[in-house]
């Protein structure tokens, strides 16, 4: 039996405020650090592993997830954040549909420091709304424009989360 | 104007030439051949010319787009620039670096003033403590300047975990710790903890006034510190606790740069892939022992030892020749006998030996003063031990006797009075009553 490859990731989560971006981390990823750095430092650093297998070996992907607050109070320091960013979770509340307009700028700002960087979006709080349809149609045509695949997922209940940290994961893997 | 001039066409106005254009009959090849002729008579060096700086923007513009082609290309010309510079205008120069090296040298000054403050500190604490001459032993053993290493052990100081992070994205390359695995601190999460302080360190660098390439280099919690050192490529984070000493700095700088210069492909173009940074690790490793004593070697643990045989004879003889010549001082000069050897009489008439040492029975004390000097001891034996002597001139009452043994009350010099056991003899001279009572049984004695 192989040794695993370990591969360490950065993923960047962005979304704007109070669309759920911590309560996802929170759920499936392992935390060290008190979330009141979100609003010191616009920040959190957390971790997730996902066992990725390939046709010869197992490749454990670390995602280091930087949770990076939504405010634009640190708009000036998020491009920081962004840079060596391997992938990127888009999360939007579809029970607030204008969140969803604020993710073609989010896509471009990770475009702008890691043009290649895979993406991946969230369609968060899919338990508070009754028919998601209409506002999943017009996600998905943007995630179609951005390349990205969209989940719709619920921090509160845990659906589909770990769906979509494995979907980033094993993109990220690469081909093995 | 030239299209359509051959020579010794006059110049015709502006307008008549537009004329002309509108109707410009169908090109003649001939006429072209000559025209191209014509250009390349007149242009021709110029086409090659520019011909030739077109090839070059080119090769200029691929190194543009590769970092490292231009480093390399521009880096013997900038060394070389600013070389003559500096030999033709030396003041010019100093003038324009001072941004820089004003900075460097201010922050140099601050460190150097720090370490200052932490000698004096220490030499202010250090004292006469014990221990100072047991470090100078030993730095003496290990080589090591003997000021130093005092100066180091006054200060409590370890390193507890290095961390090797990659700057652009804030992943752990490696972590050595001195803790064993699972014993606490932050292993197991040195890699959430390299993101945070990665987080921390481009905060403050967006965030903090300062001039450009200012960095964090320090966090500081509770007696706990994270020294942060930056290069090119990745950064150090050392956790200490206690005053580092002055030599971490230096030792971070240099280790970083051979991880870089060794290292630099991989860390250019991070794939995540930890343990090809695992070759760092010795390295890293070395400064976990920085400021701690070094171990002593074979020999001078049998040298150390040897030191420490040779002081404990040293002890040892000390104490018995004290030993010695306090009980020379203890000692009575001499049990000479009287000068004037008095007749000596026993101190009761009717001695009855017994096995215990009680005193014979006195139907009273007889009076006497000592004419030499004897011991008094517990017991009417010469086993037993003297607790004090009855000097010549001393005033002794006789209480009893058993054997060759009276048990006597003295007042010795000091002004107490004892009561013991003393061997009867000439020593002793009794008072003329006593004498005269006592003179029915006179029993001579010797020794004392």
């Amino acid at each position: 039996m192989t040794t695993p490859l370990v591969l360490g990731r950065k993923v960047c989560l962005l979304g704007d405020f109070a669309v759920g971006k911590t309560s996802l981390a929170r759920r499936f990823v392992y935390d060290r650090f008190d979330d009141t750095y979100i609003s010191t430092i616009g920040v959190k650093v957390s971790r997730k592993v996902v066992m990725v297998p390939r046709a010869d070996r197992v490749v454990e992907v670390a995602l280091i997830v930087w949770d990076l607050a939504g405010s634009e109070e640190f708009g000036a320091v998020r491009a920081s954040y962004l840079r060596g960013a391997a992938g990127a979770l888009l999360v939007f509340d579809l029970s607030r549909p204008e969140t969803l307009e604020r993710l073609p700028a989010y896509a471009a700002q990770i475009r702008q420091t890691s043009p290649a960087a895979p993406l991946a979006i969230a369609a968060n709080k899919v338990d508070l709304v009754a028919d998601p349809a209409t506002v999943l149609a017009e996600a998905n045509a943007m995630a179609a424009r951005l390349g990205a695949p969209i989940v719709p997922t619920s921090a509160k209940r845990g659906d589909a989360v770990e769906d979509l940290f494995r979907n980033l994961a094993e993109r990220l893997a690469g081909e093995g | 104007m030239i299209d359509g001039a051959g020579p010794g066409v006059d110049a015709s106005p502006p307008g008549a030439v537009s004329i002309a254009a509108a109707g410009v009959p169908p090109p003649d090849p001939a006429q072209d051949l000559a025209i191209e002729s014509l250009r390349q008579i007149l242009v021709g060096p110029e086409r090659s010319v520019v011909t030739d700086l077109t090839a070059r923007v080119d090769t200029i513009e691929s190194r543009l787009g590769d970092d490292t082609a231009l480093m390399d290309a521009i880096a013997p010309l900038m060394q070389a620039a600013i070389g003559r510079q500096i030999r033709e205008a030396r003041e010019e120069m100093v003038e324009a670096l001072y941004p820089i090296i004003g900075a460097l040298i201010g922050r140099a000054v601050a460190e150097a003033m720090r370490d200052l403050a932490r000698q004096v500190d220490a030499r202010m604490r250090g004292g006469l403590n014990p221990r100072l001459a047991w470090w100078r032993l030993r730095a003496r053993l290990g080589g090591a300047p003997g000021d130093a290493t005092v100066l180091r052990a006054m200060l409590p100081f370890e390193v507890e975990d290095v961390l090797l992070i990659h700057r652009a994205t804030g992943l752990l390359l490696h972590h050595v710790t001195r803790r064993p695995r699972g014993s606490g601190g932050i292993d197991g999460d040195a890699d959430v903890v390299s993101g945070m302080l990665t987080a921390i360190r481009d905060f403050a660098a967006t965030t903090l006034p300062g001039q450009a390439g200012d960095e964090l280099e320090e966090i500081q919690h509770g007696q706990q510190r994270i020294l942060l050192e930056g290069g090119r490529l990745a950064y150090l984070a050392v956790i200490v606790d206690g005053i580092e000493p002055p030599e971490l700095r230096p030792a971070m700088r240099d280790r970083l740069a051979q991880i870089e210069r060794r290292f630099r492909a991989t860390l250019e173009d991070y794939e995540g892939d930890a343990t090809v940074l695992a070759p760092a690790g010795p390295l890293l490793g070395e400064m976990l022992v920085i400021g701690q004593p070094r171990p002593l070697g074979r020999a001078q643990k049998l040298l150390l030892a040897g030191i420490g045989a040779a002081g404990l004879a040293v002890v040892v003889g000390a104490v018995l020749v004290a030993g010695w010549l306090w009980r020379a001082w203890r000692a009575p000069a001499a049990t000479a006998p009287p000068t004037a050897a008095p007749p000596v009489v026993m101190a009761t008439s009717v001695p009855t030996p017994r096995s215990t040492p009680m005193a014979g029975a006195t139907p009273a004390p007889s009076e006497g003063v000592m004419a030499g000097n004897a011991w008094i001891r517990r017991a009417p034996s010469t086993a037993e031990a003297a607790f004090g002597v009855a000097v010549r001139g001393t005033r002794v009452w006789v209480l009893g006797a058993e054997g060759d043994w009276l048990r006597v009350r003295a007042v010795l010099p000091d002004g107490s009075a004892v009561e013991g056991w003393m061997a009867d003899g000439p020593w002793i001279q009794r008072a003329a009553a006593a004498e005269a009572r006592d003179s029915a049984t006179p029993t001579p004695k010797t020794g004392g």
